[in-house]
């Protein structure tokens, strides 16, 4: 009986933590087809006589979304390959070699994450305006670049630690050169963090806004979450836009993690040594 | 068939030397053991050979040719590791034929090959599946495969059956002993377990502590060990070592320790004593001691009667533990025995098979 009682109550928590984080997002959907005039309704319907998909026609037709949506893909899709490519390698010779400086070399990749974002602004704004990278992609880039890539070299060194030098040496002995051994040995059993590696690279620049913000002045070279911003004027705010394009935002987020999850699988190096 | 030859290796670790002035010269086909106890630097003198490591000084020859700077690809060497080292995410087949296609072979030509090896080594049936499907018996074949399908002029072996129950370590054994004497190829295999040693090698080469202690055929090793190191390392049991001295009165060379007097038999020690008493420490096998109620040879003079500590019981033979004052004696004998701890065993001394060695330099001493 009473491991019944704990079993309910585990259940109704569980379900209130999966409430507080449907919410939310129904929220934005059911908003994202009312009217902009119904944004204040309490009701929880999604779909009500008044409800339509004006909202979305309104955001690809008239609006720039498809524009600022070309402009994320671009920053993110750079950003994401060159997170994987910079860690990838990085994080190997972090792992694998040793040389003078090692140590504060990781040291000082880790200080990096103490600082938080909005604190580099100014140096990197004028870095970028020394370099006359303001309103540029690669400006964008850069910084995406550079503030994701400590997080991803220690994770990637990290999972490389685990990975045993055995693979490769065996691969050497087999006729690979070094390099050879790392891409075709042990890259492909690192699969699982260079996901993670490319999850994180994507969604820190996909729907990043303050640097954007300060980067970015011609709407024209506009990222999704300037774009969505730019909805919200200072006396009336077109809510129905506004959520309708979250919603469109979130979903390539959705389909890279669905894609990517199953090669998030643990235990890639299962039976490759003696266990 | 090519030989390897080493000359004068040296190998440091930071402050550490590893490996002090290594030689070894191995002969083309020869099963040469490396054996020696953890971190005596016979898995980084394989690896060496291997290209692996580099060296501070001396010289790696494979076939004739100096290889110190080739890397391991061109060395034409293979190796087996320890713990396997099989391509997680390829298939028992693949694992088989990459270094074959890394070589650019035709398709043609790598399954002729893969398929050789895997039916020599019994896991053609296993080709599909993936190294995470296999037993550990079966994961040491493949990584055994995998060296085969390159045909390499050296194999190299790092304790590959330490991860494998006595049984099975068993049975590689002797399917890597056969494999040898198939293959006829110059094979080093490095193992810290001296009955591998004495029972694959045509030669043994121990090491300690970063030097070889001697180098010679498992016969050689166990008759005439060079030192007091190389006699406790080879043989099982031990051998037991007997500090004393050896005094000549009148005719008779005797041995004199704290507990024990043995009449030696061999008459040169009287003409090589330089003096008349002369320290030495009395190496005796445990096979050369033979309990008193099982042996049809009688020695008196030479009986020993011991306190008996515990017993070990192998089935053929018992291993007995025991001892005379502060002096441990360990004997191997018939097991039929039904000596228990605490009784007394008589035990003689079989004189014709004793080892002497200096007790300042510990250098085996010839009489």
């Amino acid at each position: 009986m009473r491991k019944k009682i704990e079993t309910l109550g585990i259940l109704c928590l569980l379900i209130l933590f999966i409430m507080a984080i449907l919410y939310p997002a129904l929220n934005i959907i059911s908003v994202s087809l009312r009217s902009d005039d119904a944004f204040q309704t309490r009701s929880l319907t999604l779909w009500t006589d008044e409800s339509s998909f004006k909202s979305y026609f309104t955001l690809f037709l008239e609006t720039k979304f498809l524009t600022w949506m070309k402009n994320s893909f671009i920053v993110s899709f750079v950003v994401t390959l060159t997170g994987v490519v910079l860690a990838s390698t990085s994080g190997y010779a972090l792992s694998r070699f040793n040389f003078i400086g090692k140590k504060a070399v990781l040291f000082s990749i880790l200080m990096t994450q103490m600082f938080p974002a909005t604190m580099l602004l100014l140096p990197f704004f004028i870095l970028l305006a020394k370099f006359e990278l303001i309103n540029s992609y690669i400006g964008l880039i850069i910084i995406y670049s550079s503030t994701a890539l400590p997080f991803c070299v220690w994770q990637m060194k990290g999972y490389y630690d685990t990975v045993p030098p055995e693979l490769e040496e065996s691969a050497r002995m087999d006729g690979c050169t070094r390099f050879s051994a790392f891409t075709k040995i042990i890259l492909p059993v690192s699969v699982p963090a260079l996901v993670i590696t490319a999850l994180f690279s994507f969604m820190a620049s996909w729907s990043e806004y303050v640097v954007a913000s300060i980067v970015l002045q011609d709407p024209e070279l506009y990222t999704l979450p300037l774009g969505l911003k730019s909805f919200q004027a200072s006396l009336a705010t077109q809510w129905g836009l506004y959520a309708a394009g979250a919603v469109v935002v979130s979903i390539p987020v959705t389909i890279l993690f669905i894609f990517l999850s199953r090669f998030l699988v643990s235990g890639l190096t299962i039976g490759s040594v003696k266990g | 068939m090519s030989g390897v030859t080493l000359k004068s290796i040296y190998k440091s670790f930071g402050a550490q030397t590893i490996l002090k002035n290594i030689s070894l010269e191995v002969n083309s086909g020869e099963f040469m053991v490396v054996v020696g106890p953890s971190g005596c630097g016979k898995s980084t003198l394989l690896r060496i050979i291997a290209g692996l490591e580099s060296i501070e000084n001396g010289d790696v020859y494979i076939d004739g040719h100096k290889k110190n700077k080739d890397d391991p690809s061109k060395r034409e060497v293979a190796m087996v590791f320890q713990n396997y080292a099989l391509y997680p995410t390829m298939t028992v087949y693949e694992n088989l034929a990459f270094s074959q296609r890394i070589r650019k072979r035709s398709k043609s030509e790598i399954q002729e090959r893969v398929m050789e090896s895997a039916k020599k080594l019994r896991i053609d049936d296993l080709l599909d599946r993936k190294p995470k499907e296999l037993s550990g018996g079966q994961r040491q074949r493949v990584a055994l495969g995998r060296a085969l399908v390159r045909k390499p002029k050296v194999f190299l072996f790092d304790e590959p059956l330490s991860n494998l129950d006595a049984k099975l370590r068993q049975e590689m054994r002797f399917e890597i002993k056969k494999l040898h004497s198939q293959l006829n190829t110059t094979m080093i295999y490095v193992t810290h377990d001296q009955t591998e040693a004495m029972t694959m090698a045509d030669r043994i080469c121990l090491m300690n502590d970063g030097v070889i202690e001697q180098v010679g055929t498992p016969q050689e090793m166990y008759n005439n060990p060079v030192n007091t190191y190389v006699s406790r390392f080879i043989g099982m049991p031990p051998i037991n070592l007997i500090e004393g001295e050896i005094n000549i009165e009148g005719d008779q060379a005797i041995f004199v320790s704290d507990e024990l007097k043995i009449f030696l038999k061999n008459e040169r020690i009287r003409e090589k004593l330089s003096r008349n008493s002369q320290k030495i420490i009395l190496g005796v096998r445990p096979q050369d001691l033979h309990d008193n109620y099982f042996s049809e040879i009688k020695d008196i003079k030479n009986t020993i009667t011991a306190t008996v500590d515990f017993v070990e019981n192998l089935g053929s033979t018992a291993i007995v533990h025991t001892h005379k004052g502060n002096t441990q004696i360990s004997g191997s004998i018939k097991s039929e025995t039904s000596i228990k701890p605490g009784d007394s065993i008589d035990l003689i001394i079989d004189v014709n098979s004793l080892h002497f060695f200096n007790q300042a330099t510990n250098e085996r001493v010839n009489f």
